[in-house]
């Protein structure tokens, strides 16, 4: 993937990616829409102190050399332009793990959650006799309709920092950019993801499995999420979610008040929508070790529930966008498989 | 509600039909005394098969990944009654009755390229290969006696463009083919008049007619990349092959590959241009002014606040947003990533400019 030609007239390269060769070879390519992207410009080459006049601003960004095309559907156009009816907007939301409460924290030490692929490495350490102890915060049990008693399920929240301006918690987020969908990436011979919509009452702790909506050339499926009316596991802005006591902030409480509600939450500006995920093992990783094998490591020492554990385990990524937006975040996911003698 | 999909309408989309041309030199050198010969005494380029029905001619020693296949030669005479055949240089009959050397495979191979590129009569009978390309003329001239050059489509593509093939060849002896006082000559053979008459009546597709000056001497098939000369090319008084005799001698009396080597070791250039026909569709991406000024690439915000409006001692609410495109990407309709098109630099986008960027893919 060498830099294009920059030197002359500007040019466009562009290839058939290799999702749009399959669809060519299935009879079924057809083109419907565009979208811009902007991968490879870095902003914060801006430079507004430039005292040779703000035409100076963007010279470096300007300047970027550009890569050429390459086939891959899932590594190009990773963020894309937005088309925003509002030309006066300064802060825009973006998308934040909520790691406030135990229940959707993050492991201690990786960027990311530990996810036990069946109850037998989930319950590993369990004593011959007594109580089995809990497991650490961060450690989601991946078996299909197990949930650990600690951390149940991934946070994600969408809100703008307030930054330098008075905004709070209180605020509202503009209606066109919260998010009412979202878009989620996972590797379908690891994962497939359940959503966690009982958040107040009924059925807490129940998880349903979410459809994906097709699954790419490279094996990636893609859900797209949508904030239905029933059962949906996006929330708003003011909905009641666990500890959380959204549907308590509104502009009538003082700054005092307002303390005490933000407690858990990851944005101290207006508050977006959320979106609670539990991403469970597939058959091929809970039931075999092929995999582990081939593209995972081993591991020993693991101290899981005041026992150690010998251990394989995948490193992958579940990426989310919101369909609004545009914003996405990689969450970092160790998938682990225990290796019992 | 932000948006970072445009539908693409009917009049945002166009297709277009391009011609582009290739000119394919082949120096003769190559085609033969290049390389170094092998244990059979051929160059290490000529690949031959044990069958003996043709030889394939390559730009490297064909053992190599690196080598590409240009054409192969092979030969053949038709089994015509002599009265049918005319005043073509060898009687079929003459060369069916004196055939000493691959009667069947140089008939078969004939009969098999008669049939494909000239086809058959209303009697389902193989037409034989007329030398004018006029197929009503009950006895018209035909070529019996045939050296076929068939092209690869590596360097064909769609066709070979009309009027533009030429070979030079000598037909001089074995020894100094490209002399004249051996009894040959240096001849060009060429499809200069095809331009403007070229024939349509194959099955194979259009064809031209080949001439050395005011002499049919074979037809080149466009489509097909296929070339077919007669062996009257070569007087019957030069020695085609030491020891052989002349070219009714080669054709009757020796191999295949021996008429192929024969025939090699005096052509000194040919030389064509080849024809890719590109289809296209354009897409026409239009970003007015008002959309496309913001971005979800991850460095646009500092914590929540846009980058590119931040201009100190200013009102930055009222700055204007801007983003700079390096990518359009084109979806299906459930946003599948199907192509993809990098732009060579970054262009500003602003509330203040509209942007047509131009996407064509091929087929």
């Amino acid at each position: 993937m060498s830099f294009l030609d920059n030197s002359g007239d500007i040019i466009l390269d562009a290839v058939l990616t290799d999702l749009g060769r399959k669809r060519l070879a299935a009879g079924n390519f057809n083109i419907a829409k565009f979208a811009l992207g902007d991968e490879e410009i870095n902003y914060g080459l801006w430079a507004p102190s430039d005292s040779r006049g703000s035409a100076f601003y963007d010279l470096e960004i300007m300047q970027t050399p550009l890569l050429e095309a390459f086939t891959s559907d899932q590594s190009l156009m990773k963020s894309r332009l937005m088309t925003l009816v509002d030309d006066s907007l300064l802060y825009m939301p973006s998308l934040k793990v909520n790691g406030t409460d135990p229940a959707h924290k993050p492991y201690s030490t990786f960027p990311g959650f530990y996810l036990m692929t069946d109850t037998k490495t989930f319950e590993a350490g369990q004593p011959a006799a007594g109580n089995l102890q809990d497991p650490d915060a961060g450690v989601l049990n991946g078996a299909r309709g197990g949930l650990s008693p600690v951390t149940t399920h991934i946070c994600i929240d969408q809100g703008i920092d307030s930054g330098d301006s008075s905004m709070t918690i209180a605020d509202t987020l503009p209606g066109e950019l919260l998010e009412r969908a979202f878009i989620v990436k996972v590797d379908h011979r690891l994962l497939t993801l359940d959503g966690l919509p009982f958040a107040f009452q009924g059925n807490v702790g129940r998880s349903m499995q979410l459809n994906h909506q097709f699954i790419d050339d490279d094996g990636i499926a893609t859900y797209y999420i949508v904030d239905s009316q029933d059962n949906s596991t996006i929330f708003g802005p003011r909905d009641r979610i666990g500890v959380r006591r959204r549907h308590d902030i509104s502009q009538a409480r003082d700054q005092t008040e307002l303390a005490t509600y933000d407690d858990y939450e990851v944005f101290d500006g207006p508050l977006g929508s959320v979106l609670r995920l539990v991403p469970r093992a597939s058959n091929l990783v809970s039931r075999g070790d092929s995999l582990f094998n081939e593209i995972g490591a081993s591991a020993t020492g693991l101290a899981y529930r005041g026992q150690t554990l010998n251990y394989k385990y995948i490193d992958t990524t579940i990426s989310i966008a919101g369909a609004t937006t545009g914003f996405s975040i990689d969450i970092p996911i160790r998938i682990i498989k225990g290796t019992f003698s | 509600m932000a948006i970072s999909f445009k539908t693409l309408t009917q009049t945002d989309k166009t297709t277009s039909r391009t011609l582009l041309h290739e000119s394919i030199p082949i120096t003769g050198s190559l085609i033969s005394g290049t390389y170094n010969v092998d244990s059979s005494g051929r160059e290490v380029n000529i690949k031959t098969f044990s069958h003996g029905m043709f030889q394939s001619v390559y730009d490297y020693p064909y053992i190599s990944s690196s080598a590409n296949h240009i054409f192969d030669i092979t030969a053949g005479f038709s089994t015509a009654s002599g009265a049918a055949i005319g005043n073509s240089s060898l009687s079929a009959s003459t060369v069916a009755t004196a055939a000493t050397s691959q009667l069947s495979k140089k008939v078969n191979i004939y009969t098999q390229m008669a049939q494909v590129l000239s086809g058959f009569n209303t009697s389902s009978i193989v037409r034989r290969f007329d030398q004018d390309g006029d197929l009503s003329e009950a006895s018209s001239v035909k070529h019996d006696n045939a050296i076929f050059l068939n092209f690869s489509r590596l360097l064909v593509k769609d066709e070979i463009k009309k009027g533009s093939f030429s070979l030079e060849l000598g037909t001089g002896s074995w020894m100094t083919p490209f002399a004249t006082a051996s009894g040959g000559e240096q001849v060009m053979i060429t499809d200069s008049g095809s331009v403007s008459s070229y024939k349509i009546n194959s099955p194979a597709g259009e064809y031209g007619l080949l001439v050395s000056g005011a002499t049919n001497v074979g037809l080149i098939y466009y489509q097909a990349g296929v070339a077919i000369l007669s062996s009257s090319v070569f007087p019957s008084t030069v020695e085609m092959r030491p020891g052989v005799g002349n070219v009714e001698d080669v054709l009757t009396g020796s191999t295949i590959d021996i008429m192929a080597d024969s025939f090699r070791r005096r052509v000194k250039n040919i030389q064509f241009s080849n024809t890719t026909e590109l289809n296209s569709t354009i897409y026409f991406c239009r970003a007015n002014n008002t959309e496309f000024n913001y971005s979800s690439n991850p460095t646009y915000l500092s914590g929540s606040k846009i980058r590119v409006k931040t201009n100190p001692g200013t009102n930055e609410h009222f700055n204007l947003p801007r983003s700079y495109v390096t990518t359009v990407g084109l979806y299906s309709h459930d946003n599948e990533l199907l192509a993809v098109a990098k732009l060579s630099e970054p262009l500003r986008k602003d509330p203040t400019n509209e942007l047509t960027l131009r996407v064509r893919l091929d087929y």
